[in-house]
């Protein structure tokens, strides 16, 4: 009788990718997790699993960024869309990451380890759970969930889209119910974005780590890309030697995670002391307080950036923020110098403002005019995309009809 | 005109069959339904609704227009409002098809329910904006998507809909004659991974489907559900008096078979009803076809553009509804459009439907057809013939389309390739336990794939489970619409880049893209510029011909393993698995109204190796030696020319009178000469008749020679025959079977044999269901051949005359004969 296999091969089907060995090596060969790294085994009425324990002490600096015990700022929690009013002691603050078999999620997906980090009087503590086999997930979760009991916010780094709803699919596949469900949630990527979109060309974990806390890994670390097939590989050899990476790479990013959780909420301290910052940094928390509504906060922040000069790039979006703001409070006269700062670049926006204030504010339609056609005028020299250029010419030419209309048949 | 309508019948008047509304149908249902202005049921909605109330998974197979939604519509909504968390999902083959029931289903439950029983129907297909996927996800209790979608998407991310899932009740399968061959096994399978995934969440899900008319349709919904089902097929709705006009456009060249183009004859009928205000839908193959005829139209009717109009895939969905409207409203008397119309979309009847040529199966010309006929009105439908074999087959044989269809639905579920696709798509979703199988697939079999992708690596196997362990989200690297391990992609250049229109598998691309083919796609034509086998693409780009392509292909078969074998005196039939090699050796183009040859193209390109099922045929000796004594296979009835006499002299003398064959010299009697290629596949004599292609050979050795000739001929007859025959049966396009013939066929033992094989490797179910239909296609393979009216063969018998090995309708004439005198002893 001919093999599945044989019929298959016949059917045009490569199974086998040929480097891998057929059967697995002999035990004795095996290096076991155990013999790779120091941990201890958790014991729970769903089977055993292997952590690893260290504590990285109170002065511990991951690059120039020390990792202090400090509680999240309000301005934090209120950007996480949390309750500012509940304190967020950081005795009840985890720091998480996993590793995982995979980038491109669905519920095959499932994490290996899971770093758990928190302050504890003698230092920072990190806990890394390992999954020594697919078949144990249920006593890796269960230990998982006990180590997070006490808790009452994750901190992570990209963990709403990705880490959490991951660990949510895997404790629904077990049947029970993930402790991050109940848990607030701290996610720093949102913040990070916003504020180093300016400043920084990537906002990824490793360059904030490089870019912002002055950090570099050791040749330990393996690119992430590169995980799951160390885990994949380990399970068909048995061999646990290569871990020793992904153990290291995964205690990097919630140290790093940390560092830059303290470095962020420095940084929302700015509008007390905006001189031990750059124009770049007063600007992007600027626009933090401005997403929250702080208006009053993300003016003086933005004039403290405009004072200190910032790049040329940025200057004109800075002069727009302020005066948007500016025009809020009825500041004409501030928001006036803004924009004619920012039209003296070209700037078309600030042209098409004040066109609209001298229209609307001034009545006075002559102005208007000028700055219609100014803005006209700049339009064809401008680097916008043909679609943008069209709209914006359309609108420019209505509004310039209007003002015409409005001149010759005054109210 | 009158003399080419070759058949007219008359389908009496038919009076509704009335139940009352059921007893237990939820009152807010009862309003709902008379908003609609409904307060009765049809026969078959009442059976329906029965059924299903009490559990059965059920197929309802009802004409067009019949009320098919209700059937399902009304159990499962009931279902949804008297249990406040019980969901159903809904699948249709098209995105077109589940907007319309959408629109229809929102009408239905728009205000029943408080804000917690509501029941909130949802598209969720990849047009659903990414915002309000979340939303669906957690709060839609009646999903309506397709099968792609559930595959790529809901089930690989199973636990974002685990509330959905938790409650799912009923899976809702519109149109499941559409799932057959390669698509319709992926969906069984599909379908196989949503009853697992439903199952670990607790549900258990109960099948309503809905189907054309095909010849199997208990059999059909039982592979997919692999429940027992019941059928329902007791139509209750009226219909008006029904005329079924066939019309076989006129012969213009008698000796090649040619006839006038089915377009053209359609466009002077549809002449008479724009005249007389007819509303009228007409359908054609292509969109292509679609365009042509429109231009046509509205080039002669300028003071009637407005209500002229085309319909078709490519079109705009606002464009589409306001000609869905402009027909309900009657404000459009004529739209030309493709298979686009023929699903289920709402535009109420009309009064006459044009079949521009077959639409390549019955139960589409059906539901085609089935959009005549507004309430009891009388109603036309004319199906205008092209000059293909099927067609004129069917203008023959109209009870094909009347009667009981023959077609059957047929899916593989079990293709091993298929079934290996989806093992690794479930064992992502959820782990497989020891000894767990997969729907009907019994756990060994299972568990021998699971340990051969342990091998790989993309399974490991931990504390009794298979777990998948490979960074690869598998259904993505899966297509539900081919079957290779190796699909090749068709990517076509649009302005600067390059967008993939789809793929053919590997083996199937030498022959379907090859340099200089065209491939049609949503009715476009491209062509194809380059093939790269190696990195799996083909370039095309667009283009506006007027011919397809055909390959050319020297095939070879070799038996793996007989499944089944039925030995007559005269030849022998048997279904089994072989493994065919194929050599694409150049193709040729014919005109599309004309089949006409418009030229032959060489080509360069590998051979192509498949496993696949065939059915075939093959001669015993008994049989072999009947026809040797049949006079039809012998003797000289054609004239060779002028120089014959001389010619066959010289040859003579070249050969010193002497066989060429055997070695014997002429006594007595003169040797024959023979044409080594026939004679009828030359222009003229003098090309026929040179040194070159004559033979001297003593008379038993001639006769052995013609027999060769003629053989070959008579098979190739028989094949193309059979090939373009067997989709009446099968309910398949004629390039999903392959057919190969040949005068000492190993396949047969060196004997004459025709085989027919699934076009896909492992099989899709084609063959073994030929094979049992063997005397059936025979048969009527017989009366084709007999009755057509060409001399020597022609497009619509055993193919186009005058080429090597095809043609000689007489000599497959003999063939089958022979083969059916068996069946009438």
């Amino acid at each position: 009788m001919e093999s599945v296999s044989d019929k298959l091969k016949s059917l045009g089907v490569a199974l086998g990718s040929g480097h891998l060995p057929k059967t697995p090596p002999p035990r004795e060969s095996r290096h076991p997790i155990e013999t790779i790294v120091d941990g201890q085994e958790d014991v729970t009425p769903l089977g055993n699993t292997f952590y690893v324990r260290n504590i990285y002490p109170a002065d511990y600096r991951q690059g120039r960024q020390p990792i202090q015990a400090v509680a999240p700022s309000e301005i934090l929690m209120r950007y996480c869309g949390l309750d500012a009013a509940i304190s967020a002691g950081l005795e009840n603050c985890v720091f998480m990451d996993t590793e995982t078999s995979g980038l491109s999620g669905g519920s095959g997906t499932f994490a290996f380890m899971i770093g758990l980090g928190h302050f504890t009087a003698e230092g920072f503590r990190l806990v890394q759970l390992f999954l020594r086999d697919p078949g144990q997930e249920a006593a890796f979760l269960a230990s998982l969930g006990r180590f997070v009991a006490d808790f009452e916010f994750v901190v992570t780094f990209n963990g709403k889209a990705f880490d959490v709803p991951l660990l949510r699919a895997r404790h629904i596949l077990n049947t029970f119910e993930s402790p991050f469900q109940k848990m607030a949630h701290i996610d720093l990527l949102p913040m990070a974005r916003k504020l180093w979109r300016q400043a920084l060309p990537s906002r990824a974990l490793l360059a904030l780590e490089q870019d912002v806390l002055g950090f570099s890994r050791t040749l330990d670390d393996i690119p992430g890309c590169e995980v799951p097939q160390i885990y994949f590989d380990y399970l068909r050899s048995g061999d646990a030697t290569a871990l020793n990476g992904v153990f290291y790479h995964n205690a990097m990013d919630i140290i790093s995670l940390a560092a830059l959780f303290n470095h962020i909420n420095q940084l929302m301290c700015a509008p007390y002391v905006p001189e031990v910052y750059t124009a770049l940094e007063l600007a992007a928390v600027g626009r933090i307080y401005e997403d929250l509504g702080m208006a009053d906060v993300a003016l003086a922040l933005y004039q403290a950036s405009l004072a200190k000069k910032p790049p040329a790039t940025y200057l004109q979006e800075y002069l727009l923020r302020g005066a948007n703001l500016l025009k809020r409070y009825a500041r004409w006269e501030e928001a006036l110098a803004h924009w004619l700062e920012a039209s003296r670049s070209g700037n078309i926006a600030a042209m098409i403002e004040l066109a609209k204030y001298h229209e609307h504010h001034r009545r006075d339609y002559s102005e208007a005019i000028k700055w219609t056609q100014t803005a006209l005028d700049s339009l064809c020299c401008n680097g916008f995309s043909s679609a943008i250029r069209n709209q914006v010419m359309s609108d420019l030419q209505h509004r310039l009809e209007r003002l015409h209309r409005k001149r010759t048949q005054p109210r | 005109m009158a003399e080419n309508i070759v058949g007219w019948h008359t389908e009496p008047p038919r009076a509704a069959q009335w139940e009352p509304l059921p007893e237990r149908l939820p009152s807010p249902l009862i309003t709902a339904l008379s908003r609609l202005g409904i307060d009765r049921l049809y026969g078959h909605q009442r059976v329906a609704w029965e059924q299903a109330r009490a559990g059965q998974d059920v197929v309802i197979v009802t004409a067009t227009a019949s009320g098919k939604t209700l059937c399902y519509n009304l159990p499962v909504l009931a279902t949804l409002l008297e249990a406040a968390n019980a969901t159903a999902l809904y699948l249709f083959p098209t995105k077109a098809l589940t907007q319309d029931q959408h629109t229809l289903l929102e009408k239905m439950t728009g205000d029943i329910g408080t804000p917690n029983t509501r029941i909130a129907p949802a598209v969720y297909d990849g047009d659903t904006p990414a915002n309000k996927r979340v939303g669906i996800r957690n709060r839609a209790r009646l999903v309506l998507t397709n099968p792609d979608m559930l595959h790529t998407a809901i089930l690989p991310h199973h636990t974002q809909w685990q509330n959905f899932l938790s409650n799912l009740r009923f899976v809702v399968i519109d149109e499941i004659h559409v799932y057959r061959g390669v698509f319709g096994s992926h969906l069984a399978n599909v379908l196989r991974r949503l009853r697992r995934v439903a199952n670990f969440y607790g549900a258990s899900l109960q099948h309503i489907m809905t189907s054309a008319t095909i010849a199997n349709p208990r059999q059909h919904a039982e592979r997919l559900a692999e429940k027992s089902v019941v059928v329902i097929d007791q139509d209750g709705s009226p219909g008006g008096e029904r005329h079924f006009l066939l019309y076989n456009p006129p012969i213009v060249q008698a000796e090649l078979g040619i006839r006038r183009s089915a377009i053209s004859e359609s466009l002077r009928l549809i002449d008479d009803l724009i005249i007389h205000d007819v509303q009228s839908l007409v359908f054609a193959r292509a969109r292509r076809t679609v365009e042509l005829m429109l231009k046509d139209l509205l080039s002669r009717w300028q003071e009637r553009r407005e209500r002229i109009r085309g319909y078709r895939s490519g079109y705009l969905p606002v464009e589409r509804r306001r000609i869905e409207a402009g027909l309900r409203q009657a404000k459009i008397c004529t739209v030309i459009t493709t298979n686009a119309l023929e699903l289920g979309i709402d535009i109420g009847g009309v009064d006459a439907i044009l079949l521009v040529g077959y639409p390549g199966s019955i139960a589409a010309t059906r539901q085609q057809a089935g959009r005549a006929g507004r309430r009891e009105n009388a109603s036309l439908a004319v199906f205008v013939a092209s000059g293909g074999p099927l067609d004129q087959y069917l203008v023959r044989h109209p009870e094909f389309l009347l009667e009981k269809s023959p077609e059957q639905a047929l899916i593989n579920p079990d293709n091993l390739l298929i079934l290996l696709k989806h093992l690794q798509c479930a064992a992502f979703e959820l782990p497989f336990s020891k000894g767990e199988g997969f729907g009907s697939t019994s756990a060994p079999v299972v568990e021998e794939i699971l340990s051969l992708l342990e091998g790989t690596g993309e399974i490991h196997q931990g504390n009794g489970r298979f777990f998948w362990s490979a960074d690869v989200y598998p259904a993505a690297q899966v297509s539900l619409r081919s079957i290779s391990a190796q699909p090749v992609l068709l990517q076509a250049q649009v302005e600067d880049s390059f967008v993939t229109i789809g793929s053919v598998d590997r083996e199937s691309a030498c022959w379907m893209v090859h340099p200089g083919a065209i491939y049609l796609h949503e009715g476009s034509s491209f062509v194809v510029e380059t093939l790269d086998l190696e990195n799996r693409r083909a370039e095309l780009t667009l283009t506006d011909v007027d011919y397809f392509t055909e390959a050319r292909q020297r095939v070879d078969a070799e038996c793996l393993q007989i499944l089944s074998r039925q030995e007559e005196r005269m030849g022998t039939r048997v279904f089994g698995e072989i493994r065919v090699t194929t050599q694409v050796t150049g193709y040729r183009r014919l005109r599309w109204l004309t089949q006409e040859n418009m030229g032959e193209f060489p080509l360069e390109l590998p051979a192509t190796n498949m496993r696949t099922i065939a059915y075939w045929i093959s001669l015993s000796s008994a049989g072999l030696e009947q026809l040797r004594q049949t006079g039809s296979w012998c003797g000289e009835s054609v004239s060779y020319g002028k120089n014959w006499t001389r010619q066959k002299e010289l040859t003579r003398r070249r050969d010193e009178y002497t066989c060429q064959v055997c070695g014997r010299k002429e006594v007595k009697q003169a040797h024959h000469v023979h044409h080594k290629l026939p004679f009828r596949t030359f222009d003229d004599y003098e090309q026929a008749n040179q040194l070159e292609n004559l033979v001297t050979l003593c008379p038993s050795c001639h006769q052995r020679a013609e027999m060769t000739v003629r053989m070959r001929s008579g098979l190739a007859g028989l094949g193309y025959l059979l090939h373009h025959l067997a989709p009446l049966l099968v309910m398949c396009d004629p390039n999903d079977l392959g057919v190969w013939s040949e005068p000492q066929s190993a396949l047969g033992g060196a004997t004459p044999t025709v085989v027919l094989y699934d076009n896909y490797p492992g099989g899709v179910g084609l063959s073994e269901s030929l094979y049992h239909a063997h005397e059936r296609l025979l048969n009527q393979a017989k009366e084709l051949a007999q009755n057509c009216t060409c001399m020597d063969g022609c497009p619509a018998c055993t193919g186009p005359a005058g080429e090597l090995g095809s043609g000689g309708r007489q000599e497959t004439l003999a063939i089958l004969n022979l083969l059916c005198s068996e069946f009438a002893a």
